[in-house]
């Protein structure tokens, strides 16, 4: 019986031995962080503002360029998927459950909510030195501000804030505009309280990427939607137009639109419409941006002529510029026309963009004769409209320039856009009661 | 106690059928005299010898087994008095017989055993804690002899297992060489994780997945192909969580217990075999042969211009050939026994290129180290290596019969020049020339595996069993996929490089202890306490290579690399205990709970209970019976129910929020996941109630096997959408409810009995109805199904949730302005009638079974003619035809449903118009099919030396009875997905084979 006794005791050993690598539970998880390891440390944090722009610069400029660019006739969708066909038919043949749609609004959610989170966790966190701070909180307003600016392009209401916890509220574009312009301002604030310092430059942004003039730019823009015309002046003017800033790509993180336009290399999903999608009588022949923008044959999907996209979109690794300094031009002439301001001023900023054959940082150039049109308020308006739709071709605002200057609209005219607004989206409609009606168009 | 295990006598016999080893125990103390009982065993049907027949003395571990001429010879030294010697073998009916050790040492029983039909009294040891016959179970469980294995033309045993499990739904998903396999018992129990169930090969936990290394079009191996089929005795299957509580959290799916083949005391056997098989696709789609084709698309422009048509399939499927090789020595004293076996298969698929090549080698060795404790080891080692070619096409598009469908077939797909021309109709998109696919890409996948285990038996003192497994389980897959630069695929022109590989580890500890006595004369009590603790580890790297240079073929010459890599780590542990009362041999209770705590549930549901409640009743038993037993032999009544749980559907982190890695240049950052993690992760719960009968007519005749189930899975895991405005887009969360209801039943008949032919027959069929509901919002899509597959509240998982045809109130078609077919939308405008607004989709499919069956015919002509035929069937499901909607529509039409557009039938455009109308793609897949076929004949030629040469010659999934129009409704392209069922996009059919055999054994 000794014996017996004594085996079994070795077999208790000897099984507690192997289930000793059973018994730990709390295993972590070796291939991404946690949210309590991120949002409590310095690295974490200063990782999380390199991953908010890197996500708004990938997922989010596909989603901010491209499905607003097919809406506002910039691009054609030429893949057969359900929801690139859904997009590119428009109308009440857009569904509130397409998938572009979705994405839209849910990438701009997720930057929203990262920047949320940079923006209520770092403060709390000891180690980082006060130009860094200030450099990782405006660099937080500046996404929070761009994704709440692009869901107002898109949304006739849209939240302010992301929760986890409660249904948000939607509140209305003009509201929505407004919190972007706050973030900005708030950002630039920080950075005049407190200039960032070498070391945010160092491990956040890199030497490409510009925060303050992104801020001024951004916050030129979307007051001049707002109406906020000697805001958006001023800011244009803080621009400095020698400057660029960039978002930029490697093969780990791929220029979004040339990967969803390619079709070599890429997913051929979209393609640029002729022209820049403009009809005849907006479309100046000899207007250098074309080259610029567009190369290839012209072949004609489903009766309309497309081309293939170069520009900022030609390879997997060029650079997409955050803004174009011809933008702060086009920015001021409206604001002015609009504002009851001189329209000589306007005029000459317009032919600026016109004329322009050297000089632009990133080589945007129309290399057009001067303005020969009569110059009224109303033609010079035309032709600001006509200037940004070469000018900043897939930069996400054709649709909402062709609303804000009154192009002819869907249903009846399609031409310039197929769309108003979008529906909201359904996986937000399910779980949120406080979702509004959808546009009827 | 010592002395007696010097004493040294080879009483011990080792007895084959159980796990547990039984060993002779002297009780030397009341040891008065010594008896030998001998006598012989013969087949009462054939009056045949029958070797292997376990002997043993009632309620003692005193046993022996007969050799091969049926003899045997028990040593005792039991006290005189009266004994019940009981002879039970499998496939046999048990025969009691009374001894009397008196004035005479020598006694000697001879016994006659009949087969037994119903197999009520085989013995099972999967979901008890010790060896027991099935009477004694409240719960159905199903056995599968090896023998069933034999003559068949699988490759691999869940293949082998198709159609002969009541209450199993096996559907061969690719007829690829090792295409995958889903098993699914009495239906679906979950939608997240795998459905398949959890499979146990000689007490190991082996790892089952299907991981999709390579994007094959969403065909991927389970790896379950590497076990030999050759070398398994048995396979037990527990169906219902009421059976599988004692597995816990892993059991929701059933159990499927293998057990391989072991040596048996004698001069060593030698068994080899071959096999030939050929194999061919059963039916090729009818292609567009309509010479004409229109110049463009534009609905008004009917101008055609002549083209030459060809049948890309013909390049495609090809006659296949294959050879298995199987070699096995067993034999052993009475100590140690041993069974050695090696294997190696070679078979090619009916798509040209493709090949599925199994070397396998297995040892396993018994060895009783004294009177009271044996071990046994077991090893298996496996290299499978295949030749892939893409089809399918549910991410990737560059498959060759994706290729193929997508083509309008007027191109010749021959290379110029060693140019491969692009087969798609028009410049805007490119697709695969599917002969590219076969002759330039390369595309391999290589699994190296090892599967072993240490089994220590003790039994200190009679009843008393102690035993231990240490399972250890792991396989390394390795997957490349090469496509050469310049070529048509729809986007890797500049060339692709992919590999991946994953190395899955499993070990498990299992420690059960039974202890069986009896309380009363009428009383049986066995108590049984185990416990496990499981290790689950993957590692998986997968690199990625576009913009390649010229001719070589690894990720290093391409332009631009991705690599990803991922760990996870699973730790579970259980403690169970079972108790089970026999009453006077005819009422047996059994109840049982288990704790199982695991590292992937979340904290507040660290421990989770899994109880069961069983009951058997032997009705004919009783007394009162014996006036009816002569028309009803036995009739036992079952109940039970039972509680499992379903952990796979969990992934190892899923309680946390993630951060992930991303980086810009020079600046690396992380984003939060668009998965937000779920701190109180449980696993699904299965409760199931099950009640059956079996009973036996005709003298045992006939038998009859009824179970009807219910199971209620609660906290459904469903991958969740989450508003957005949350900033994640999706979590798992328990939220959902699944039913599964059904029936099987199992009618096995001998017809003919008689010296020398006999005939059995046994007739499957199981019904099952699954119902899934509190789907948050009432819809959620699943992946893998080209959004077209949904969870909706009140339809059974996998429900095809599309648009369908506007209609008139008349049912017939509302045809648009232009006389066009036109999908439903969510108005109607109330001018025109027209459909208005965005496109409304409802469930238009199911593609799971009313029910399943099978029908086996089993014939054997003296004692060497045997015939074997099972037809199977599957009736009331959906195919959601995808192959056709593509090859039929205007901008591909390579097949004949487009013809009739290009005649003129109907207007031009039809096709196109009906693409967007998924309602229009769904068809009845109900099939039977001629499954298996095959006859065998025994010689005994003078050069063997009288030993004997098996021939053979089979045949399988020669017939398939159906309206289908695609090629197989069996094949499923999302692979062994557990929500995306039935789903045909271009998935290799599986082929009818034909297979000519030898065997040799001496």
């Amino acid at each position: 019986m000794k014996n017996i006794t004594s085996f079994i005791k070795t077999g208790v050993l000897a099984g507690c031995l192997l289930l000793t690598s059973s018994c730990e539970l709390d295993l972590p998880n070796p291939n991404a962080a946690s949210d309590l390891e991120v949002l409590s440390s310095r690295e974490g944090i200063i990782a999380l503002s390199v991953g908010v722009r890197q996500f708004y610069s990938t997922a989010g400029l596909e989603a901010a360029y491209l499905y607003p660019g097919v809406t506002g006739r910039e691009l054609k969708g030429v893949a057969t998927f359900t929801n690139v066909l859904e997009l590119e038919a428009g109308g009440t043949a857009l569904p509130s459950f397409n998938g572009n749609i979705l994405s839209l609004w849910s990438r701009m959610q997720r930057t929203m909510s990262m920047s949320d989170q940079i923006l209520t966790n770092a403060p709390n966190i000891s180690g980082i030195s006060d130009g860094t701070l200030s450099g990782i909180l405006a660099h937080a307003h500046l996404f929070k501000g761009m994704a709440l600016g692009t869901l107002a392009l898109a949304f006739e209401q849209a939240n302010t804030e992301t929760s986890i916890t409660e249904n948000i509220m939607f509140r209305p574009r003009a509201e929505v505009l407004e919190a972007a312009i706050s973030n900005f301002n708030q950002g630039i604030a920080l950075l005049d309280a407190t200039p960032v310092s070498a070391e945010f430059t160092t491990l956040v942004t890199g030497n490409a990427f510009d925060l303050k003039n992104s801020l001024y730019a951004m916050n030129a823009r979307y007051n001049l939607f707002a109406g906020n015309y000697d805001a958006a002046i001023t800011n244009a003017d803080l621009v400095n137009l020698s400057a660029t800033s960039e978002y930029v790509y490697s093969t780990q993180s791929v220029n979004p639109i040339f990967n969803t336009t390619n079709l070599e290399v890429g997913l051929g999903y979209f393609r640029p419409r002729d022209n820049f999608g403009l009809p005849q009588e907006l479309f100046e022949e000899g207007d250098a941006r074309e080259d610029f923008y567009l190369t290839g044959q012209t072949d004609i999907v489903n009766g309309d002529p497309v081309r293939t996209l170069q520009g900022f979109f030609d390879t997997q690794t060029t650079e997409i510029p955050v803004y174009l300094p011809d933008e702060m031009k086009l920015i001021k002439a409206e604001a002015i026309l609009r504002s009851g301001g001189s329209l000589e001023e306007a005029l000459n900023l317009i032919n600026e963009v016109r004329t322009q054959t050297t000089g632009d940082p990133f080589g945007v150039h129309a290399a057009l004769p001067p303005y020969s049109g009569p110059v009224t308020r109303d033609a010079l308006l035309l032709e600001v409209y006509k200037q940004r739709a070469a000018e900043l071709y897939l930069t996400g605002q054709k649709w909402e320039d062709s609303r804000r200057f009154g192009r002819p609209a869907p249903p009846e005219n399609t031409a310039e856009r197929n769309r108003n607004f979008y529906p909201y989206p359904d996986q937000e409609r399910l779980n949120n009661p406080n979702t509004p009606t959808d546009p009827v168009i | 106690m010592r002395k007696i295990y010097f004493r040294g006598w080879a009483w011990f016999k080792f007895t084959l059928l159980c796990l547990f080893l039984v060993s002779l125990l002297n009780q030397e103390v009341f040891a008065q005299a010594r008896y030998t009982i001998s006598g012989t065993v013969t087949d009462a049907r054939t009056k045949s010898p029958l070797p292997g027949v376990v002997v043993r003395i009632q309620n003692t571990n005193t046993a022996t087994a007969t050799d091969a001429n049926g003899s045997y010879s028990l040593a005792t030294t039991q006290p005189a008095g009266t004994y019940r010697l009981v002879f039970s073998l499998i496939g046999f009916k048990p025969e009691t017989r009374e001894v009397v050790l008196g004035a005479s040492e020598n006694v000697t029983v001879n016994v006659l055993l009949s087969e037994d039909i119903v197999g009520l009294d085989e013995v099972v040891v999967t979901g008890t804690s010790v060896a027991t016959s099935k009477k004694q179970l409240g719960n159905a469980i199903s056995t599968v002899s090896g023998d069933v294995l034999e003559n068949n033309i699988v490759t691999s045993v869940d293949q082998a297992l198709a159609g002969k499990v009541a209450g199993a739904q096996i559907t061969q998903n690719s007829g690829n060489p090792a295409g995958g396999i889903s098993v699914r018992l009495r239906g679906t129990s979950t939608v997240v994780g795998s459905g398949d169930p959890l499979y146990i090969v000689d007490g190991v936990i082996i790892n089952n997945n299907s991981p999709e290394l390579i994007d094959l079009g969403g065909y991927a191996q389970n790896r379950l192909v590497d076990i030999n089929p050759n070398d398994i005795e048995r396979i037990e299957i527990i169906k219902g969580a009421a059976a599988a509580a004692i597995y816990g959290s892993r059991a929701s799916n059933g159990v499927v217990q293998i057990f391989t083949k072991r040596g048996k005391e004698g001069k060593p056997k030698v068994t080899a075999s071959t096999q030939f098989r050929i194999s061919e696709v059963r039916k090729t789609l009818e292609y567009n042969d309509y010479p004409f084709r229109f110049v463009n698309t534009l609905p008004g422009d009917l101008t055609q211009e002549p083209v030459q048509r060809y049948d890309y399939q013909d390049e495609v499927f090809r006659t296949a050939f294959g050879t298995e090789n199987n070699l096995s020595v067993s034999g052993g004293s009475a100590n140690t026994q041993y069974f050695l076996s090696a294997s190696f298969l070679r078979n090619q698929g009916i798509i040209d290129e493709t090949q599925f090549t199994r070397g396998s080698a297995r040892v396993r060795l018994d060895q009783t180290l004294n009177d009271w404790m044996s071990v046994s080891f077991g090893a298996n080692y496996v290299l499978s290596t295949s030749e892939e070619i893409p089809n399918g096409g549910l991410n990737e598009a560059y498959g060759a019969l994706t290729g193929f469908i997508f083509s309008n077939n007027f191109i010749n797909p021959e290379p110029v020049n060693g140019v491969y021309p692009s087969t798609a109709p028009t410049n805007i998109l490119r697709r695969t020339n599917p002969l590219e696919a076969i002759d330039r890409f390369d595309f391999q996948q290589r699994t190296n595996r090892f599967i072993g285990d240490l089994q220590l038996t003790l039994t200190p003192i009679n009843n008393l069993n102690i035993n231990y497994v240490l399972g250890y389980d792991n396989a390394t897959q390795i997957a490349t996929g090469f496509i050469p630069v310049g070529n048509t695929t729809p986007s890797y022109n500049a060339g692709y490089s992919r590999r991946a590989d994953l190395t899955s580890y499993r070990l498990n500890n299992d420690l059960n202890i039974s202890y069986r006595t009896m309380l009363a004369d009428w009383l049986e009590s066995t108590t049984g306490v185990g416990a496990t603790a499981q290790v689950e580890k993957n590692y998986s790297t997968a690199i990625n290579a576009t913009q390649l240079g010229p001719i070589a073929r690894t990720v290093n010459t391409g332009a631009n690399i991705i690599g990803s890599e991922g760990r996870s780590d699973i730790n579970i542990l259980g403690f169970f205990a079972q108790q089970t009362l026999g009453f006077g041999d005819r009422l047996f209770l059994t109840g049982a709970g288990r704790y199982d705590v695991s590292s992937v549930f979340g904290r507040d549901n660290r421990w989770q209970f899994y109880p069961k409640l069983s009951a058997s009743y032997l009705i004919s038993n009783e007394s009162f019976w014996e006036g009816i037993s002569s028309i009803i032999p036995i009739l036992k009544l079952r109940a039970s129910y039972g509680q499992a749980g379903n952990l796979t559907a969990i992934p190892a982190y899923g309680r946390y929020t993630n951060y992930n890695p991303v980086a810009l240049p020079g600046l690396p950052g992380v984003i939060s996941s668009t998965q937000l993690g779920n701190e109180g992760i449980k696993p699904e719960r299965q409760v199931e109630t099950e009640v059956g009968a079996d009973m036996s007519f005709l003298d045992g005749r006939l038998g009859l096997e009824f179970t009807y189930y219910n199971k209620d899975v609660e906290d459904l895991l469903l991958f969740i959408n989450l508003t957005p405005s949350t900033g994640f887009v999706n979590q798992y969360a328990n939220v959902g409810t699944m039913t599964n209801k059904g029936v099987e039943l199992m009618l096995t008949g001998a017809p003919i009995q008689k010296e020398r032919v006999k005939w059995t027959s046994t007739l499957i069929y199981s019904r099952n109805k699954n119902e899934l509901n509190d789907i948050p919002g009432g819809v959620v899509t699943f992946p893998g199904g080209f959004g077209q597959v949904a969870a909706v509240n009140g339809y059974p998982i996998g429900a095809f949730y599309s648009t369908y045809f506007a209609r008139n109130p008349d049912g017939s078609l509302l045809l648009n302005p232009n006389g066009l077919p036109q999908a439903e939308r969510v108005g109607r405008n109330p001018e025109t009638g027209q459909p208005t607004g965005a496109t409304r989709p409802k469930v238009i499919g199911d593609p799971n079974p009313d029910w399943t069956g099978s029908f086996i015919n089993e014939v054997t002509i003296g004692g060497n003619f045997s015939f074997r035929a099972q037809i199977d069937a599957a009736y009331g499901f959906d195919v959601f035809n995808f192959t056709r909607r593509v090859g039929e529509r205007d901008l591909y039409g390579g097949l004949s449903g487009y013809e009739p557009e290009l005649r003129g039938e109907v207007p031009k455009g039809t096709s196109a118009a009906l693409f967007g109308i998924f309602e229009n793609y769904i068809e009845d897949g109900s099939y039977i099919k001629l499954r298996e076929i095959s006859v065998a004949y025994t010689l005994t030629p003078a050069f063997l030396g009288g030993n004997n040469l098996r021939l053979t010659l089979a045949g399988r999934n020669l017939l398939s009875i159906d309206d289908y129009s695609g090629y197989d409704p069996e094949v499923n392209a999302a692979g062994q997905t557990n929500a995306v069922r039935g789903f045909d996009f271009v998935e290799v059919p599986i082929p009818r084979t034909y297979a000519l055999g030898v065997q040799v054994s001496f």
